[in-house]
């Protein structure tokens, strides 16, 4: 009994000791407050709408989290998430088949991710400066093809269920996220390629010093994180029907918030999709519970940032107290 | 011959004043003169800007239209200029650079009234005449504002949703907080509600973020808490995007949603039924309109008074009110893009 105690102690000490421990802490709160003190928010629409919500910005916040863990920048994916639908309502107009239309928007991301991969990791450009000027040229293709009108995505009833198909009561968008964020979160723990994402952010030079190509870790990231930004933007322009040409203006800096409350570090070599993943529930818990709790909309703005302010302080004290005592303890 | 060529050159010298007259009675100021014949037609060496942040939008296009038409139309040059952000500051370098490249004049939409004070008041004293557009920079010297009246906008959608909701009922208000020409129409929303609507109640003012999802997202979250809630009027077309959005998919098919503006997306949603209405500002005539007052301002065509402008007199109207139209199913076809 003793030693299942102490196996047990052990497990939990384990557990509580991960970066994502304190944020889910944190959202368990979060629902087990808002559960208590409002009735509204447990309903299955809201937390349908909740989950829908989250979906939305999760894809482009796995994208960051891998960026992060590799200690670069990419400013460049709500530009290529917007691109991403424009080109498949464009393609679609010109009367391609939307699958391949869907296939050929991705490719083109691909290619532009290669760009931004050989800029930053071959040729190495700051990835800060970069990222943005690459937002910033493919913003302007989105509009020289849109000449900055809406463009309608002409879809067949199959396309749409992509986003629109309910199993189990949620969308497929929220399944598909689910899905990405699984996969990514098992292949970042378990397999060796994406390891490497951890090594070289943590210290590229040593990573170098242990034979780790670092130049085509990165490049394969930033193809990674446009293809994630394609998804997104191809799902997002499906669900609502029309590609915009502002559509992901903004969303860089949600989904980082969201990684870095998560645990992702902006130096690299830290953070998990898990983390982020938690980190974009806290997020849309709040965004929910603004509303729901009937909050002036003048007051929202403030509130939305201080708990996020809140959430991050908690989380970097509890591990930097952790910090200091592994310190002590190692010494 | 000394007399012939006597004649022949009283006649030219005569010939000369009258056609000198006739120049300058069409060019210098007097009072009552318009102008004169060929008043209107063009300088081709003169540029007109018309600037504005995010000039590429969708919601430009009709106004850049009309910029353009009315370029076209007296045969001087248009040049659309503005920055890619929501910064006021990038928007005032804007101004500057058009005026230090000499532009005959500037039509500016500014981001924040307070911030353009100043560079409007430069340019004007610098000679370039301003005019402000969709939104206004009142404290500055601009010579006039054209635009949509937007507290008039924000009634004529109050008004809509009232007729549309059967004038009793929960309703919801989406505006954008922080811009000027959304919080004017969100006043005169609330403002046409209370005074005429004693039946309806506005239970909730949600802001539109950055995307239809974020709209989405707070439009579902908003009618668990207000579950009965008849219909929603927006301010900006994200919002009504959003809120179709969700019609669709959590099933609020008897929800009215009056919607703003006439992009294809609104339009679109209008088709479907998840959007029951919109409000149209006439921007193809605030474009035309804009240059057509600039380069009659430029060329001093209108001179009301002597010394007018020695005088700090400004010859045209302090406003023009573009107005605005309600869209229903009944009339959407005016209102859709032509096919090219």
């Amino acid at each position: 009994m003793e030693m299942k105690n102490n196996r047990f102690l052990k497990t939990f000490k384990k557990l509580a000791g991960a970066r994502e421990f304190t944020v889910l802490v944190l959202v368990l709160l979060a629902v087990i407050l808002m559960s208590a003190t409002n009735p509204i928010f447990l309903r299955s629409t809201n937390i349908q709408s909740v989950l829908l919500g989250l979906a939305a910005d999760g894809i482009l916040a796995v994208a960051i989290t891998f960026a992060c863990i590799t200690g670069v920048f990419d400013f460049s994916i709500g530009a290529m998430m917007g691109f991403a639908g424009m080109l498949l309502a464009v393609f679609s107009q010109k009367g391609i088949n939307i699958w391949l239309a869907a296939v050929l928007a991705l490719l083109v991301c691909m290619g532009f991710g290669l760009i931004n991969g050989l800029l930053i990791g071959k040729i190495r450009l700051n990835a800060l400066i970069a990222s943005m000027g690459m937002q910033k040229v493919i913003h302007g293709v989105v509009y020289v093809i849109s000449a900055g009108l809406p463009i309608r995505v002409l879809t067949t009833p199959a396309f749409k269920n992509l986003s629109q198909f309910r199993f189990m009561g949620l969308q497929m968008f929220v399944w598909i996220y689910f899905v990405i964020a699984v996969v990514a979160e098992i292949l970042l723990r378990y397999t060796t390629p994406l390891r490497k994402l951890y090594y070289t952010g943590s210290n590229e030079k040593a990573a170098v010093f242990s034979g780790i190509n670092t130049v085509r870790v990165k490049i394969c990231v930033y193809i990674t994180t446009a293809s994630l930004a394609a998804v997104s933007g191809i799902l997002y322009a499906t669900r609502f029907g029309s590609a915009t040409p502002d559509a992901g203006i903004g969303t860089e800096m949600t989904v980082l918030s969201a990684a870095v409350i998560g645990g992702a570090s902006i130096k690299g070599g830290e953070g998990s999709v898990l983390g982020t993943f938690l980190g974009v529930i806290l997020m849309n818990l709040l965004n929910n519970a603004l509303v729901i709790y009937r909050l002036d909309v003048f007051w929202q703005t403030l509130c939305e940032g201080l708990v996020l302010l809140a959430a991050i302080v908690i989380d970097y004290s509890i591990h930097a107290s952790r910090n200091r005592q592994r310190l002590k303890s190692s010494t | 011959m000394k007399k012939v060529i006597a004649l022949l050159l009283s006649l030219i010298m005569a010939a000369g004043m009258l056609a000198g007259c006739a120049n300058s009675s069409a060019n210098a100021p007097g009072a009552g003169d318009s102008g004169g014949g060929g008043a209107y037609t063009g300088h081709g060496d003169q540029t007109y800007y018309m600037i504005t942040f995010y000039p590429a939008l969708s919601l430009w296009a009709p106004c850049w239209a009309g910029f353009q038409a009315a370029a076209a139309d007296l045969g001087v040059q248009a040049e659309l200029a503005g920055p890619s952000s929501l910064v006021a500051a990038e928007e005032v370098a804007t101004v500057e650079q058009a005026a230090a490249m000499g532009a005959a004049g500037i039509a500016v939409s500014p981001l924040e009234p307070n911030a353009f004070v100043d560079c409007i008041n430069d340019t004007v004293a610098g000679g370039t005449p301003v005019i402000c557009f969709d939104s206004d920079s009142a404290e500055s010297d601009r010579l006039m504002y054209i635009g949509t009246s937007n507290y008039a906008a924000g009634e004529a959608g109050a008004a809509e949703l009232a007729k549309q909701t059967g004038g009793a009922g929960d309703v919801i208000l989406f505006t954008m907080v922080g811009q000027l020409n959304h919080m004017e129409r969100l006043q005169g929303a609330q403002d046409y509600l209370a005074a005429n609507c004693p039946d309806i109640n506005v239970v909730s003012v949600l802001t539109a973020g950055e995307s239809s999802a974020e709209c989405a997202s707070s439009f579902a979250a908003a009618m668990q808490a207000y579950p009965n809630v008849k219909g929603v009027f927006s301010t900006v077309a994200t919002g009504t995007i959003g809120v179709a959005q969700t019609i669709t998919e959590f099933g609020y098919q008897d929800l009215v949603n009056i919607g703003f503006d006439t992009d294809p997306s609104v339009l679109a949603k209008m088709d479907e039924g998840t959007c029951t209405g919109t409000i149209a500002q006439n921007y193809f005539v605030m474009g035309y309109s804009m240059l057509l007052q600039l380069y009659t301002y430029a060329n001093g065509l209108l001179n009301p008074y002597d010394n007018w402008k020695e005088n700090g007199i400004v010859p045209l109207p302090s406003s023009i009110d573009t107005g605005v139209t309600v869209v229903t199913m009944d009339n959407i076809d005016l209102f859709r893009p032509s096919e090219e």
